[in-house]
């Protein structure tokens, strides 16, 4: 409310005076090129587009036609080819874990780019489910060794297959962690969070899949339609610091941009003339059958 | 660590500092103690009002000795011969000048005559050998009332961002940053009292009303050590004391305040007061006006508004030549409010906003003099600073009167002090004069108390949220010497503070000196380098200068700040009117607070230190000074290249970036033509290079790792502050009419703000223009702005 007032006490003043406006062009608006790069365990992709000027609408402008080359601890691994929309990707290569990559693109008529990201080190989580007893919800239980004496960082995303008789119904859960995991952050793709509460220890990242989705209510007969079978994929990455970093400040910038009142809000970003994240992860996945009780 | 290891290990680093700093004082006034010397002394004042004069200048011709008045209008005078010729000089008077005998010890109270032209007055006709602090500058009220103000109002705090330096902030604020400082850093005290805000309207005027104040002095390094708790400046305010022998009073009015002043003995030649009080008059000029307004648009009721009023009270009596007690109050409040009262089918609704800020100040303070070399002073003071907002909206039955549905929103934040300290003040020999004493501080922070009281269905509901109160207990001790040696001059000094809070203690050993060496006649060299240290913060917003600044305390996790400052400089003096000087100074800041990026404004945040950051700060520059002090045609030019930067490990990646104030170059030309007794014309012109603020340079798409969209176009954001505004000038003249009438002495002022309608700009945002390109655009306040007011003295 304090807001209020001052909004008022502005409006006052500007009200109240001789407010002039003067207008000073901005000068030459530069694109930029915005690189994407989330290497993980099963490839390495670059995504490339143009960034927008303010006075610009419209959709995302790909870039085609760049030279993308890939280093892993500075050995030259080669150049990545063009797929399409602005996505290269490296074929036949697997990157490993706690190796430094980086990327050169050279982008016609703008010049280079770079990105460095290191690939966090591997664990193995162990999923599994607990059935509540008398009910249709369900634990999955997502076990794993944090790695003590380093930042690890991590994420969290639970599908979903609901088969309706023929019918097959894809959805993800959104996974709120209880404590003491206190900041994550969270969204419909999945939850992120850091090891800060639990450095050093084994850990059960526990999500509670409720009943509710697992069925659907039906208006006409009145009654709740459950699935005949459903599969849990969870999907459980450790990603590195400049993944984690990214998001988050992504996600804060976003929520502030309505609040005149906040502090401007820079996001993370590793790219070396211009924008965009270069990240890393492992991502662990599987397949858990459960038949909900109606 | 507990509290006493915590001192301890402070104390023995310094401990050998201490004894040779100990040692030196001893051994270079060794001599002067042990030898036999008579003394004159006694209070310096002016001879009509009765008032104490600061800063008088007294010495022997014959000897060459020579000393200054202190705070209180108090000197001593030691002198080995058996006669003198004493001769006491002061800007603005005429030299007083006697032969005295001085076989024995005597106590001499001069009283000066004062001038009207000052090209009468004879500035120190001879040289004593003797160098003020080349970086204290003093403005009296005559400089300030003479200069063009604003509106028309004259004002102390915007006078000085005419002096090499002082930075302003935004257009229209009274805010000063000194050599690279924040506003916060600034020691704003008004008779010896801290005071914690300085605005009134919104920083468009200070709280100091120039009725009220006699003068104002400001260091900006080579800070004497009885001075702490500050890391930029020192701006000491002294309200006039009142007329001792006759009444006397000053009546203003202007289009934005008016005021009126009154003094006088209550008991002739021992006991004076002084009142001044100030308000606006525009809201209640304007009332009618709206309740007309409102009658015409069928409201039930409205009412919008805004006020200001200050008042200074000041008492002071004189039971003796030893012994004289001082009284001084202050109190001010600003609003900002609106009322409206609409009828509905129910019954009506009412809604109610205000939003306030105010001080309160108020000190006693005893002076004794313990035979003829010492001088104590003992004082109590209080100072609180409190700014609240209330928004009110209730819905009440049209018969009954009853309210049904209500919503009530209080916010207040205010930070508190009380303080007591002796300072004595010891007049050994003329070479030699000691000072030393001890202050203690209670100070009590409330940041921010949210209440919401909510009444709807027959359910009142009453939530509260608070930023936690902390209460720390803050002190110094303190000893200084003035030292001159033939053509040297210096003042060492150390000040030991310590502050306890959150069961921490933070103490700190600041050591202070400066000197100067009257190389001839006409020119001296001076330096300085000082370690200041601040226990409390001010954390300001970077993107908006608005009063939502916050006081806040040192905690066990934030730091006091620390600043080291050295200053060279030298200055010539042409003649007794013209001097020209040249300062270079670089000073260190660390432990300084900033909001992290994309915290928001703290109010309804309990856990505040997590929204903030520390880090270091640094500035440095030249500062040139050319003045000339008296004539027909008198002023100044001054001229400032300076840099001021911050680096935070959390702000901006880390990487150093400007301060928001950083101005590389300042430059002021002040003109005062005293055309006769009754006529005065002076102008102002001022230059600085824009403020720096950070702006969203582009935009790019955000896309999750499997290539889906995310939705959200993110902003780049530029380096921070890493963009200017427009460079900032403006030119106002102003002339003063006076004239002698049967009961007083009447003035008419008038004058022109921004003569050349400079468009400078407040705050800049985006827009489009009509093509779709994107264009920054600025938002201007104040265009030429003529203004007049009417002044009676009586």
């Amino acid at each position: 409310m304090k807001s209020v007032a001052i909004y008022i006490l502005l409006l006052t003043i500007l009200l109240t005076s001789c407010v002039k406006t003067a207008e000073y062009p901005i000068g030459t608006d530069i694109k930029r090129p915005v690189l994407y790069s989330f290497i993980n365990n099963n490839e390495i992709g670059v995504q490339l587009y143009w960034s927008r000027l303010l006075s610009e609408e419209g959709n995302k402008q790909t870039i085609n036609n760049a030279t993308v080359m890939l280093f892993e601890d500075d050995d030259y691994k080669g150049e990545m080819a063009f797929i399409s929309d602005g996505y290269y990707k490296m074929n036949s290569f697997i990157p490993g874990a706690n190796k430094e990559y980086k990327l050169l693109v050279d982008v016609p008529d703008y010049g280079e780019i770079s990105a460095e990201t290191r690939m966090p080190n591997e664990i193995n989580p162990v999923f599994n489910l607990t059935i509540i007893e008398d009910s249709s919800s369900v634990i999955l239980n997502q076990v794993f060794s944090d790695l003590a004496g380093i930042e690890n960082f991590y994420f969290t995303n639970v599908k979903l297959l609901l088969y309706f008789g023929n019918n097959v119904i894809d959805t993800t859960i959104l996974i709120e962690l209880s404590s003491p995991m206190h900041d994550n952050l969270y969204n419909e793709k999945g939850t992120l969070f850091h090891d800060r509460m639990i450095d050093g220890q084994n850990y059960n990242c526990i999500i509670n899949i409720e009943n509710y989705y697992f069925n659907y209510y039906d208006g006409e007969n009145h009654e709740h339609v459950y699935c005949d079978s459903a599969i849990i994929i969870p999907q459980f990455r450790i990603i590195n610091k400049d993944f984690y970093h990214f998001y988050i400040d992504v996600m804060i910038q976003n929520y502030n941009n309505e609040n005149a009142f906040s502090e401007p809000y820079p996001i993370h970003c590793n790219i070396v003339n211009g924008y965009g994240i270069m990240g890393a992860y492992f991502e662990y996945s599987d397949s858990l059958k459960h038949i909900p009780i109606h | 660590m507990n509290v006493w290891e915590a001192i301890k290990t402070k104390v023995v680093f310094m401990k050998q500092k201490i004894l040779v700093f100990i040692f030196l004082l001893l051994f270079l006034n060794y001599y002067e103690l042990v030898a036999q010397n008579n003394t004159i002394s006694g209070y310096v004042t002016d001879a009509k009002t009765g008032e104490r004069l600061i800063d008088a200048g007294i010495y022997d011709k014959y000897s060459g000795a020579g000393t200054y008045t202190n705070e209180y209008g108090f000197y001593s005078l030691s002198l080995k011969n058996d006669s003198a010729r004493i001769v006491v000089y002061y800007i603005g008077y005429k030299e007083w000048i006697k032969n005295i005998k001085t076989d024995t010890s005597t106590y001499l109270n001069i009283d000066l005559d004062p001038v009207l032209m000052l090209d009468e007055v004879i500035i120190s006709g001879e040289n004593n050998g003797i160098n003020k602090n080349s970086e204290l500058k003093t403005l009296s009220t005559k400089e300030v009332t003479t200069l063009p103000g604003f509106a028309g109002e004259k004002d102390f705090m915007k006078t000085m961002h005419l002096l090499p330096g002082i930075n302003a902030g935004s257009e229209g604020s009274s805010s000063i940053f000194v050599r690279g400082g924040g506003d916060g850093q600034n020691l704003i005290l008004l008779d010896g009292v801290p005071v914690y805000n300085t605005d009134h309207v919104y920083g468009f005027l200070s709280v100091f009303n120039s009725s009220a104040i006699s003068h104002l002095n400001i260091y900006k390094g080579g800070f004497p050590a009885r001075y702490g708790g500050r890391l930029s400046s020192v701006i000491d305010v002294r309200m006039k004391e009142g007329n001792l022998y006759e009444y006397h009073g000053n009546i203003v009015l202007g289009p934005v305040s008016s005021s009126i002043c009154f003094e006088g003995p209550v008991i002739k030649g021992k006991t004076s007061f002084m009142i001044a009080i100030r308000r606006t008059l525009l809201d209640i000029i304007t009332r009618p006006f709206m309740n007309f307004f409102s009658m015409m648009n069928d409201d039930a009721g409205s009412l919008f508004g805004y006020y200001f009023y200050d008042a200074n009270i000041k008492i002071n009596h004189t039971f003796s030549d030893k012994d004289r007690i001082f009284l001084s109050f202050y109190s001010g409040k600003d609003k900002l409010f609106s009322w409206q009262l609409n009828e509905f089918s129910m019954g009506l609704n009412e809604i109610d906003n205000d939003f306030n800020w105010g001080n309160i100040t108020a000190v006693a303070r005893w002076n004794h003099i313990y035979g003829n070399k010492l001088f104590s002073n003992t004082g109590v003071s209080y100072s609180r600073y409190k700014n609240g907002t209330m928004n009110l909206e209730q819905f009440s039955d049209y018969q009954t009167g009853d309210v049904f549905k209500s919503y009530l929103y209080e916010f207040n934040s205010q930070v508190q002090s009380l303080s007591a300290q002796i300072d004595w003040d010891w007049r050994i020999n003329p070479a030699n004069n000691v000072r030393f004493g001890i202050n203690y501080q209670n100070m009590y922070y409330s940041p921010g108390k949210t209440v919401t009281k909510t009444l709807n269905d027959g359910q009142f509901l009453v939530e509260s949220s608070i930023i936690p109160n902390k209460r720390s207990n803050d002190g110094y001790i303190y000893v200084e010497d003035d030292i001159i040696y033939k053509n040297i001059e210096t003042n060492i000094g150390i000040n030991f503070s310590a502050c306890f809070v959150d069961s921490t203690i933070y103490p700190t050993i600041q050591p202070r000196i400066r000197a100067a060496w009257l190389v001839s006649e006409n020119f001296s060299i001076f330096g300085s380098y000082t370690e200041m240290t601040q226990n409390i913060h001010m954390l300001t917003r970077n993107t908006m200068d608005l009063s939502t600044d916050l006081w806040l305390p040192s905690t066990s996790t934030i730091k006091p700040m620390y600043a080291k400052q050295g200053v060279v400089g030298c200055k010539y003096e042409f003649n007794k009117s013209i001097t020209a000087s040249f300062e270079a100074y670089y000073k260190n800041m660390d432990n300084l607070i900033e909001y992290r990026e994309g915290a928001n404004y703290i109010e309804n945040q309990p856990d505040w230190e997590s929204l903030v950051t520390a880090g270091s700060g640094k500035a440095y520059g030249v500062e040139f000074l050319l003045e000339k002090k008296s004539g027909i045609v008198s002023g100044w030019v001054s001229y400032t290249l300076s840099k001021s930067t911050r680096k935070f490990e959390e702000l901006n990646g880390g990487k150093e970036f400007p301060f928001k104030y950083d101005r590389l170059h300042n430059i002021s030309i002040v003109a005062i033509w005293n055309i006769n007794e009754n006529v005065n014309l002076s102008a102002t012109w001022v230059y600085y290079t824009g403020t720096a603020y950070t702006l969203t340079e582009g935009l790019y798409p955000t896309i999750y790792p499997d290539g889906s969209n995310y939705g959200y176009w993110a902003q780049a954001l530029s380096e921070r502050n890493g963009y200017r505004m427009p460079d900032y000038h403006r030119l106002d003249i102003s002339a003063n009419f006076s004239k002698i009438k049967k009961r007083g002495t009447r003035i008419w002022s008038i004058g022109i703000y921004n003569l050349y309608n400079r468009q400078n700009p407040y705050f800049m945002y985006l827009d489009y223009n009509d093509s779709g390109n994107a264009i920054l655009k600025q938002v201007c306040y104040f265009p030429i702005i003529p203004s007049f007011s009417y002044s009676f003295n009586f």
